[in-house]
Parts: C-alpha cells; sequence; structure tokens
C-alpha cells in the first residue's frame, strides 16, 4: 500500500484510468479535470505510466505498440486512489478550520 | 529547397540551441534533419513549429526508446532527427505550448541524464591518469632525494611529467564546466521541490 502522498500527476492519471483510456486521452482528460490548469506533457507522463505499471497500480491492454495501447486503473489502484482521498480530505479539513477561523 | 547551417553547442548548452532551433522557426526556418554540427532547415510558414531536444535513456533504436517514440507521436509530437542519444522533437505551436516535462521530478531526472555521461567521462579519464599522477609523485620524491632542493635543473627534469598532469586536469575540469549551467539547474530545482512538487 502507498504510504506516501501521491503527486497530483499521478493523483490525476489514476483518476482518468477509472476509464480504460490512450496515452493522449489521459492528457486531455487531466486538462479537463482540472480546467485546463493542468498540462501533462507526453514525457512525465509517459514516465509516470511505467512507474505505475510497474507498481501494479494500473495495467495495459497486451498490445505492443503503444500508440494502440490501452491503459486501466487496477484495484491495488484503486485502493491506492481512495487512500489519498481520505488524505486529501484530512488536509483540506484542517485548512479550512484554522484559515477559516483566522478570518 | 534545403538549407543547411553549421553550428557546434555542447551537451551543457542544449537549452540553448532549443532556443535558436525557436529563433529560426518563428523566422519561417523549419528545421527538418540533423546531423553532427550540421542543421537542415526548409523555408515553411513562421512560428509553425516548436522544438524541443531529448536524451533518451537508450539509443533510438532501442525497443524501449521506439515505444517512448511512438507514444509521443500519439501525442502529435514528431521526431525531426537525433544526434547518438539526443533526439530533436517538434510540435506544430497551433497545438499549444510543447514542454517534454511538466513536473519538477522528471526534469530533474532528464538533468541527471545528462549529467551522468559528463560524470562517467570525467571518472574515466581520472582512472586512465591514476598511473601517471603516482609516477609523478615518485618521479618527484627521487628527484628531492637526488638534489634536495628545488633548484632550475629539478624543475627541468619534472617538467614533462608535470604537463601531463596539467594535460588531463584541465580536460576535466573542461567537461565539468561544459556541464556546470546543467548542474546549477539541477540544484535549483531540486530546491524547489521541498517547497514544491
Amino acid at each position: 500500500m502507498e504510504a506516501y502522498a501521491l503527486t497530483e500527476a499521478v493523483y490525476y492519471i489514476l483518476l482518468s484510468l477509472t476509464t480504460p483510456m490512450h496515452g493522449y486521452g489521459i492528457m486531455q482528460n487531466v486538462h479537463a479535470l482540472s480546467n485546463g490548469r493542468l498540462n501533462l506533457a507526453a514525457g512525465t507522463l509517459y514516465g509516470a505510466l511505467t512507474t505505475l505499471l510497474e507498481k501494479g497500480l494500473i495495467q495495459s491492454s497486451g498490445l505492443e505498440d503503444a500508440r494502440k495501447k490501452e491503459y486501466c486503473i487496477t484495484d491495488s489502484g484503486k485502493k491506492t486512489l481512495e487512500q489519498e482521498i481520505i488524505r486529501l480530505n484530512e488536509l483540506l479539513e484542517n485548512g479550512r478550520k484554522i484559515m477559516g477561523a483566522k478570518k | 529547397m534545403k538549407y543547411n547551417a553549421y553550428k557546434f553547442f555542447t551537451i551543457g548548452q542544449y537549452e540553448k540551441e532549443e532556443k535558436w532551433l525557436n529563433e529560426m522557426s518563428a523566422k519561417g526556418m523549419q528545421l527538418t534533419d540533423v546531423g553532427f554540427c550540421r542543421y537542415s532547415f526548409v523555408k515553411g510558414t513562421p512560428g509553425e513549429y516548436i522544438y524541443r531536444l531529448e536524451l533518451l535513456e537508450h539509443m533510438p533504436g532501442n525497443a524501449e526508446s521506439v515505444s517512448y517514440i511512438s507514444f509521443l507521436e500519439e501525442t502529435g509530437i514528431e521526431q525531426v532527427g537525433s544526434i547518438l542519444r539526443w533526439i530533436y522533437l517538434r510540435k506544430k505551436a497551433s497545438d499549444g505550448p510543447f514542454e517534454l516535462y511538466s513536473d519538477t521530478e522528471s526534469k530533474i531526472n532528464h538533468y541527471k541524464r545528462i549529467l551522468f555521461i559528463a560524470d562517467i567521462m570525467s571518472i574515466a579519464l581520472l582512472f586512465s591518469f591514476l598511473p601517471n599522477l603516482t609516477r609523478l609523485i615518485f618521479k618527484i620524491i627521487e628527484l628531492v632525494k637526488m638534489y634536495g632542493s628545488f633548484d632550475s635543473f629539478f624543475m627541468r627534469q619534472l617538467n614533462p611529467h608535470a604537463g601531463f598532469t596539467i594535460f588531463y586536469f584541465a580536460l576535466i575540469a573542461f567537461l565539468q564546466l561544459v556541464v556546470l549551467p546543467i548542474r546549477k539547474s539541477k540544484f535549483k530545482l531540486i530546491k524547489e521541490k521541498t517547497v514544491h512538487e
């Protein structure tokens, strides 16, 4: 189980892959999810996908050609995502509580 | 109609090289092929493409690199050429900004890959030169024993050995100087990473 915080890119990649997607699809989806704030660069995305595959958080359809390769989140990936949402919630709640009280 | 330009950039200047290629693109000169110190341009629409350089982990023909490059192609990136492990990439400017890395970590990794080349070469030079350094030290001991002082005759005896040492050290210093801007950028990003992702 992931014990550390996910990077912003990894968080959005995992979230995107709850629906199977190609590499380019992930870039577009992350862009749309973040209202255009986040532009995942291809080199960074490829590196992240390779690492996530190695860690078993995502899987790819067996096609050798990277152009046709589709990626999908695994059960382990989903668990990681759920844990991260709990962690992010804690951050957000504390932030709102403390900063809200100061206003 | 092809226009050739001849220019030399060190690996420490690859960002400067990128900048130059993008300036050429702004003038309507689009890079279509590269060779050692040679850049081939075709006249096209000014600012049509944005160019980026990347040092791959493997040679471009390697299966991993092929898979990576075809992944890039899927996102609208085109490979213009390559020199050893360096690839020259471009993307239509109309697609929006073109960067290869969007987080600090992957930028640092790319810098590390470049620095690794310079460091391996420096270490190889240092090792190939160790026997000479040992010989130089023995020569000094021998001469000191023989003459007991650093007079001019002593220095004349030592000169050829010392010259060789200086040459090797200068070579290593040059190599490290070439990648110094990359090292500085890397440290800046590492510092940045303690606060921001």
